[in-house]
């Protein structure tokens, strides 16, 4: 979600007609747009990553123009300039460059800062934050054609909004945006915008010129978008020139690319709008209602289609350009269904074909709860995440970590519940002054080995005269519930045991789980004066054990 | 007869005193004996008819007057009674008209009723609008005043009596006495009681049964101690299911009854089946580190996806035309949503007709408040079919809500890379107002057929369980839904809805 702030005069001057906020909330809903605030004369929403047409004042103007009714959509005309970008020695890690043209626009403060806003949106969003295409907006009557995209060893000029002359060090220790997009250029191989004069437009990604900067005088725009990803540039271009055309525009043209990589064609193409096919058939499949296309059809021109043809089965309609979210018929036709408002479609919901069922891991789950809870244990909850340093203290030494931790007590992935049950053991006896408590939890480790989700029924039992025999006679029980015979094997026990009160649980020589007492010095760390006895039965073993066909238990 | 042995009998505490005091008496009243027993009567009552059960006694009703000076009676007694001012009057003036009468500060009935004795006694006589005296007559007067005074003066402390005789009934009808009526119990000792008097023997009070009382049959000779309801009671510790689970498995048994079956996937993931399958861009803000939490490991040994994989490259490559590259999409990431577990199903499943869901944990980066949280709950689910439509997801929707007890949903167009069209269903929270609570949308077929449906519709969705858990359990902080207090645990309340009820109010 991008959030986006317009002034509601602004607003009105570009629709044509004063409208009332309030009254626009159905229109806003069906722009999937969410309204933040309104304040004074200002407008603040959030609008959708798909919808980068409607990050600024004129995109949102030309819906809602739409949705009223009070502008019809049309087809923009669009023309090749005579002016030219030399691309040949492009820098070849970001080779591409494309441009248009926008003659005839009328600029105040607000319609500057709204295109401003705008690429500053697109560059946070759909730019990748500069490093997949990086926007420019020019005075075009300040620039000597053609204009040369190249890489450069070394630059100099005024950056924006600096007073003076600076180099490529100095530019990228010195400005903001120097320190904040620097890493995205080469020492050596800056790429760079420049016009025939050897004026500078820009060093992108980083930094416009302050000589070519767009002013409330500039009538006639360049617009440019240099990256890497041509088709993802082109839309980018697209909804910036729409948004500017706009502005009172006469013309949009379209740079010719020379000797690039790529030509304009890929925004020329995307400039003229395209034709999709939208069949009456798939509109009633995907929405589960009969409509004739020509109903369905009816209020489409308020999303900014033209119906350029209608049949009885097949309508072909126009998209607009600046409608970048649309990539087949399925898109028209949410459309289709906005319009008809999503509240009146209704209907049976279609009875299922099979029976449903519980998961095997959560039915078993549910009665490992019901048998532990029979035995008076109760039932406490986790996080995955956990604290690296408590799994460690408690020798707990393989487990797996995420990279980008926001509290590094949030940070490991869980490897046994054993930890977090010791954690809660402890925090409950002091804040109480309990005496004895059993509690158990039943949830999901990740396996530092096959980082696979393993599902695990783990308990504590604390008190005065607690031993391992109380430990045992809880899993001894739990699994003869399930109708199996554990038995009890002597092993290697790890750190946070006894070494002499561990053992092995298994059932026909499958390890299942273990049962221990927690050795004193790990209970002087978690604050707690009276022996525990600790369990973990693995549930999702338990699970496969059950699936086996059920043998007969000897006497 | 329950006597443990021949020689003695015997009575709980209460009953034996009961019994003493009979056997002395012979007969009393229930409130005199409660009174020598030192009891409420009505605490005694149910003696009674225990004694009277086992033969040791025969209650009785009595009926009583209980006869006592009205404050009208008192106010006379202490001053003159009407007949004597009326006659006192008659004596200094002669006679005297009715208008005279009444301005003598009688009362209108008394006057009458004054008359009315004076008249019997043949002391006045009426003629002419006038009353006077009948010569000779004072001394019946002033007799008949003596009597009636000192009847009265007998009643100024109440006197019970047995019968009420015609002239007291007269007296009450002028309102200076007052008679209720009073039943009385009565108990007699029989000749059971009498003959075995020197066999009783006190039992004993208990506050908890004993084996012997059990074994004995001494039920009937020892007094269970009341029980004082009035003190504060204890709590008894009770160890429990956590309240979340309980909320989560209610959901589980709504999707199963709606013809769901459960699936898992896991918690550590490809970005392939979190984010590429799912049509989600390599650039989209939802898969920056701010957003995901990245895993510190690598794909390990030869994956099995090598053919999903060319065929979701090849849709990103083609639909949102970019160099989309394999190696993010192998990339470990901890799940960002459930609806990767939908991917997967879809592609071990392929084409068919089915509904599956999944209700399990998600992990987003953010630090813990009341309303975030870096892990969480959701509940993914969707439904494969030829003739599945947007119209069955927002069914569903419909259902579900009602399920949860959640009533009415309101729809609003959404945006999610995946789906087409896309929606957020909103239910109405008596605080809150309308709250999203229901996101879907049916999937796209550039996310579909790379996992092999082809002429396939799916409707998907990805709910936040932790939000409606919160509502049916009344929670407003999303951490404690996770907590491992045992005492907020055992005294967390089920949410009406699993118990059949609604989730507001």
């Amino acid at each position: 979600m991008v959030v986006v702030s317009v002034r509601t005069w602004d607003l009105a001057r570009l629709i044509g007609v004063q409208v009332e906020l309030e009254s626009l909330s159905t229109i806003l809903s069906n722009l999937k747009l969410e309204v933040e605030g309104i304040e004074a004369d200002s407008l603040v929403y959030e609008a959708p990553h798909d919808r980068p047409d409607l990050y600024s004042a004129e995109g949102l103007a030309r819906a809602i123009s739409h949705q009223l009714g009070i502008r019809k959509p049309t087809k923009y005309s669009v023309s090749r300039s005579s002016l030219y970008v030399d691309s040949s020695e492009a820098p070849s890690y970001r080779p591409y460059v494309l441009m248009t043209i926008v003659r005839g626009v009328e600029l105040d403060d607000e319609a500057i800062s709204q295109l401003f806003q705008l690429q500053e949106k697109l560059h946070l969003s759909h730019c990748g934050n500069r490093e997949l295409v990086s926007i420019g907006l020019y005075d075009l009557d300040e620039l000597a054609f053609p204009v040369y995209y190249k890489s450069v060893d070394s630059v100099k000029f005024r950056p924006l909004g600096y007073g003076r002359v600076m180099d490529a060090a100095e530019m990228l220790v010195e400005t903001e945006k120097g320190r904040e997009y620097g890493h995205l250029v080469r020492e050596g191989l800056y790429p760079l915008l420049i016009d025939s004069r050897g004026a500078v437009l820009s060093l992108p990604p980083i930094i416009n010129s302050e000589d070519t900067r767009v002013t409330e005088k500039t009538r006639n725009l360049l617009i440019d978008v240099t990256g890497t990803e041509p088709a993802l540039m082109a839309s980018i271009l697209t909804v910036v020139t729409m948004a500017a055309y706009e502005r009172g525009a006469r013309s949009v043209e379209v740079v010719p690319v020379v000797g690039g990589a790529i030509g304009e064609d890929v925004v020329f193409n995307m400039l003229t709008g395209r034709r999709i096919p939208v069949r009456a058939s798939r509109i009633s499949e995907l929405i589960g209602v009969e409509l004739s296309l020509e109903e369905a059809l009816r209020d489409i021109e308020k999303h900014g289609y033209v119906v350029e043809s209608l049949g009885e089965s097949e309508a072909i309609v126009w998209v607009p350009p600046y409608r970048v979210d649309v990539i087949d018929e399925d898109d028209v036709v949410e459309d289709i269904a906005i319009s008809i408002d999503y509240n009146r479609i209704a209907g049976k919901l279609e009875p299922p074909t099979h029976r449903g069922a519980v998961h095997p891991l959560e039915a078993v789950s549910k009665y490992v709860r019901d048998v532990l809870v029979g035995l008076d244990f109760t039932e406490v909850i986790s996080f995955i995440l956990t604290d690296p340093d408590h799994l460690t203290t408690l020798k707990f030494a393989k487990f797996v970590s995420v990279k980008n931790p926001k509290m590094r007590i949030y940070s490991a992935l869980r490897p046994s519940l054993l930890p977090g049950i010791l954690r809660s053991l402890s925090k409950n006896v002091k804040k109480y002054g309990l005496q004895n408590l059993k509690i158990f939890e039943i949830g999901d480790v990740v396996d530092p080995e096959t980082l696979a989700t393993t599902r695990l029924a783990s308990g504590a039992v604390y008190g005065l005269g607690t031993t391992l025999t109380d430990g045992l006679a809880v899993a001894r029980t739990f699994l003869e519930a399930f109708g199996l015979r554990p038995q009890f094997k002597k092993a290697e026990g790890p750190e946070l045991v006894i070494s002499e009160r561990f053992v092995v649980v298994e059932i026909d020589g499958v390890s299942l789980g273990i049962v221990g007492e927690v050795h004193p010095k790990y209970l002087k760390y978690l604050e707690l004066e009276a022996p525990v006895a600790v369990f973990e039965i693995s549930v999702s073993k338990l699970v496969e054990l059950l699936a086996q066909p059920l043998k007969i238990l000897s006497a | 007869m329950e006597v443990s042995s021949p020689q003695e009998i015997k009575l709980p505490p209460r009953l034996y005193a009961i019994a003493r005091v009979l056997s002395q008496l012979g007969e009393a009243s229930a409130a005199e004996i409660a009174k020598l027993v030192g009891r409420k009567v009505q605490d005694i009552m149910r003696d009674l008819a225990e004694l009277e059960s086992r033969g040791f006694v025969e209650t009785f009703r009595k009926t009583y007057f209980r006869v006592e000076l009205s404050e009208l009676g008192r106010k006379y007694l202490s001053g003159s009674l009407p007949e004597e001012v009326i006659f006192r009057e008659l004596l200094s003036r002669g006679s005297l008209s009715f208008i005279e009468l009444k301005e003598l500060g009688l009362g209108k009935d008394e006057v009458e009723a004054a008359i009315g004795v004076l008249k019997s006694l043949n002391s006045i006589r009426v003629a002419g609008g006038r009353i006077s005296l009948v010569e000779s007559s004072s001394q019946r007067v002033e007799e008949y005043v003596q009597r009636l005074r000192e009847g009265l003066r007998r009643y100024s402390v109440p006197v019970m009596l047995t019968e009420v005789p015609a002239s007291l009934w007269e007296v009450r009808k002028r309102g200076f006495i007052t008679i209720r009526e009073h039943r009385e119990v009565f108990a007699r000792a029989t000749e059971l009681l009498v003959s075995s008097s020197s066999k009783l023997v006190e039992g004993e009070v208990v506050t908890v049964v004993t084996p012997e009382i059990i074994k004995l049959d001494s039920w009937d000779s020892v007094e269970f101690k009341a029980f004082d309801i009035s003190v504060e009671l204890p709590r008894a510790t009770v160890a429990r299911k956590h309240f979340f689970n309980e909320v989560l498995d209610y959901m589980r048994e709504l999707m199963v009854s709606m013809g769901f079956e459960e699936v898992k996937g896991p918690h550590v993931e490809l970005e392939l089946w979190n984010f590429d399958a799912l049509f989600v861009p390599q650039h989209h803000p939802a898969r920056r580190p701010t957003d995901v939490y990245y895993v510190d490991r690598e794909l390990s040994g030869s994956s099995s996806v090598g053919e999903v994989l060319d065929a979701v490259g090849r849709c990103h490559r083609t639909f949102r035309g970019y160099n989309w590259d394999p190696r993010k999409a192998l990339r470990l990431v901890l799940r960002t949503h459930c609806t990767s577990v939908s991917a997967r199903v879809m592609w071990e499943r392929g084409a068919g007709e089915y509904r599956v869901f999944t209700i399990d944990r998600v992990f987003r980066p953010d630090t813990p408040d009341p309303t975030h949280l870096m892990e969480f709950h959701q509940l993914d689910g969707i439904i494969v079919g030829r003739r599945v439509s947007f119209k069955d997801l927002l069914q569903f929707f419909r259902e579900f809500s009602r399920g949860m007890g959640l009533g009415e949903v309101r729809f609003k167009p959404a945006y999610f890379p995946f789906t087409e069209p896309s929606v957020e269903g909103y239910v109405k929270h008596p605080k809150l107002g309308w709250i999203e609570v229901l996101p879907g949308g049916m999937f796209r077929r550039q996310v579909l057929e790379p996992l092999g449906l082809k002429e396939l519709n799916v409707a998907a969705w990805g709910i936040g369980v932790d939000r409606i858990a919160m509502i049916l359990l009344g929670i407003d902080d999303i951490r404690e839904l996770y907590t491992d207090d045992v005492k907020e645990i055992e005294r967390t309340p089920i949410p009406r809805v699993v118990l059949g009820g609604s989730s507001f109010g």
